[in-house]
């Protein structure tokens, strides 16, 4: 069970980048926001735990932040792709779809 | 409460919550730093901490801390890309409770459950202690509770139950809190309105105690003090009562609160002033008096028997010497009877007693053959050694039916005797006795045998002839209202004298004329009815000259014909 449990963390991990800069390519999110989009497709990331990762991809100029006030909340950080990844955000779809399809042909 | 700030925002919270968070947020800045992470990560972690602060910032307990940090974790586990997807808490180890408990962990366990702070607990099982040891006796039942619970002896649903009950009542606990900090000034008006009552009840019972007679103070206070304290705990009793009810049906607003508030402290005031007249009554009531007595036989005789009561030269306190109220009563018997009734108003009965003593006997003395003087005898009743002074004097005669009397110093009755009218129309005293009195059997009362006298009919008719002059006069002004008297009649009536019992001379003026008439009147002697029968031109005085315009301006100029009118020249 526990080997399984392993395998498949690295498994998600793998794709967890792709999944971040997926949702953030869309509209410019915070940290909660991904997590929340993420819950909604049944992937339950730690918060906290993001920030690392997060933080990574903002070091390789991935992303770009800015920072946003409001009246009900504190100021946040407004995640969004930076122009290099918007544009080879469309060959990683490419990819994924490759990808993905060879899997499902090796599994059925 | 204290103050933390993170990332620029400041915070209030419970200093034990600050200390717990201080101390988190130092063991992740102290791992970041040894472990090189990077400011941006930290920062990053600082701003979440900060949003789940805004999210609880209206009441920041350890409590709430705990559950977040717990969802947190520990900086270890933050940094671990191996927690990346590990979403139950529960696989982490927990942060314990940072209440410091003390003994059996009782009032640290109710804390949690109930988030508030431990040190209230601690206090109020500190002064349960000495209430019969009843404090002693709920901690171990308390911590029975939560051994079994807490080591599931129980089932979980009782369990559950027992915790629930318990944070409901730290619920309500806080809510009475926020509930008192909130309204702790209008509890603060309610005890002001309280106190000024309470020294309104007592200023007034002093200075009317000082104004009357001596007031046993002894005895005053106890009765103010119960009255208070009965409207403190009455008001107080409705207040919570009202509070309760608000708890159990779960709605509140400010608005009811204040309502309330101010029902209660209206309910005070009508209670102290209920009180007020409470106590009023047993002033009034509580009348010490004694009573002295007197019969005297009364001779045979045609005239009137002058009754002369205690007269007031003798009191040497003015306080004390008018209001002597005299009643009349008919009697059957032969003997007139006087009754002296002294009241007094001391509560203390020592006071009263001596007092008592000091009014001696009645006694009478035929001053005349017809004049009777009732009086103490050697009247000690005023002298200075005596404590308490009577406050009214009360004088009861019982006269035989027969028998005609006349006060002589007497000016107020219990029941005035009945007075003709035209009496009360012409004295001005309210109070006005008759000097002469027999007794009706027809009536069963008491009436006034007062002969009018000459005066009386000057008076009656002088009264009724300044509203008849412009009827009587022998001439008709053409304008009434001019009127030299401001009143509706134009016509003065100088001067009256009354020749006989049904004549009178009658001197009625204007600026020009003063007529003299013989006016012919009858008086009703019961209702002083004033008619006049006849009214003759006797003189005409002539004050200014007249001539033919001026003349212009009466009626009835045929009256003057035989009196010799001077009249003015034309264009003189």
């Amino acid at each position: 069970m526990w080997e399984a449990e392993k395998i498949t963390t690295q498994m998600k991990k793998g794709i967890l980048e792709y999944l971040i800069l997926s949702i953030i390519s869309k509209w410019d999110v915070y940290a909660n926001d991904i997590i929340t989009k993420l819950k909604k497709v049944n992937l339950i990331v730690v918060e906290w735990t993001m920030y690392p990762l997060l933080s990574r991809l903002k070091t390789e100029k991935l992303l770009e932040y800015v920072w946003v006030e409001s009246v009900q909340w504190p100021p946040r950080k407004y995640y969004r792709l930076t122009k290099k990844w918007k544009e080879t955000l469309d060959t990683m779809d490419k990819v994924w779809k490759e990808l993905s399809d060879s899997v499902n042909q090796i599994v059925r | 409460m204290a103050e933390f700030k993170i990332q620029g925002q400041t915070f209030k919270m419970e200093s034990s919550a600050k200390d717990f968070l201080e101390k988190y947020i130092s063991r992740i800045d102290k791992y970041a730093k040894s472990h090189h992470i990077s400011d941006d990560i930290l920062d990053d972690i600082h701003q979440s901490i900060l949003e789940k602060l805004f999210e609880i910032k209206w009441e920041i307990t350890q409590k709430k801390l705990v559950k977040i940090v717990n969802s947190i974790w520990e900086p270890e586990d933050i940094f671990d890309e191996e927690s990346l997807w590990i979403d139950t808490p529960s696989k982490k180890p927990q942060i314990e409770s940072k209440y410091r408990p003390r003994i059996l962990w009782v009032c640290a366990w109710l804390a949690e459950l109930m988030n508030i702070p431990v040190r209230i607990l601690r206090l109020i099982f500190f002064i349960l202690i000495f209430t019969y040891s009843f404090g002693i006796w709920l901690y171990l039942v308390i911590f029975l509770i939560r051994f079994v619970t807490n080591r599931e002896l129980a089932s979980a649903s009782v369990s559950d139950w027992v915790k629930r009950i318990i944070s409901r009542l730290g619920d309500w606990i806080r809510f009475l809190w926020k509930v008192a900090k909130r309204w702790f000034v209008v509890c603060c008006a309610l005890f002001l309105m309280w106190i000024i009552v309470w020294l309104w009840v007592v200023l007034y019972y002093l200075i009317t105690g000082f104004i009357y007679s001596n007031i046993d103070y002894s005895a005053l206070f106890p009765a103010i003090t119960k009255r208070w304290v009965a409207s403190g705990i009455v008001s107080a009793f409705i207040f919570l009562l009202a509070l309760i009810w608000i708890l159990f049906k779960k709605k509140f607003t400010n608005n009811a609160a204040l309502i309330i508030a101010i029902w209660c402290g209206i309910l005070a005031f009508v209670i102290a002033f209920i009180s007020i007249w409470e106590i009023k009554e047993i002033f009034g009531n509580y009348e010490p008096r004694v009573t002295k007595e007197t019969s005297v036989e009364i001779p045979k005789t045609d005239e009137t028997l002058q009754i002369l009561v205690e007269n007031s030269d003798s009191y040497p306190n003015f306080l004390f010497s008018e209001p002597r109220f005299v009643n009349l009563f008919a009697s059957d018997d032969d003997k007139l009877k006087a009754v002296y009734t002294f009241y007094f108003r001391n509560w203390n009965d020592e006071h009263v007693t001596k007092a008592i003593e000091n009014v001696s006997d009645l006694e009478y003395e035929w001053v005349w053959d017809n004049r009777l003087e009732i009086k103490l005898k050697d009247n000690k009743l005023f002298s200075k050694k005596t404590p308490a002074v009577p406050t009214n004097i009360s004088i009861d005669l019982y006269i035989p039916k027969d028998l005609e009397i006349k006060l002589v110093n007497v000016w107020y009755m219990t029941d005035p005797v009945e007075a003709p009218v035209w009496m009360k129309d012409l004295w001005t005293r309210s109070y006005h006795t008759c000097d002469t009195i027999r007794y009706n059997d027809k009536t069963e009362s008491f009436y006034c045998t007062y002969v009018m006298t000459s005066n009386d009919k000057y008076n009656i008719a002088q009264k009724n002839l300044k509203w008849m002059a412009d009827e009587i006069s022998p001439l008709k002004w053409l304008h009434p209202s001019w009127s030299q008297s401001s009143t509706e009649q134009y016509w003065v009536v100088d001067s009256i004298n009354i020749t006989d019992d049904n004549k009178l001379l009658a001197k009625i003026s204007d600026q020009f004329f003063n007529f003299f008439m013989i006016i012919e009147y009858t008086i009703d002697e019961e209702t002083g009815e004033f008619t006049v029968l006849s009214s003759k031109l006797k003189d005409v005085e002539q004050k200014w000259l007249m001539d033919d315009e001026r003349m212009k301006n009466y009626e009835w100029r045929e009256n003057l014909l035989g009196f010799e009118i001077q009249m003015k020249e034309e264009n003189e």
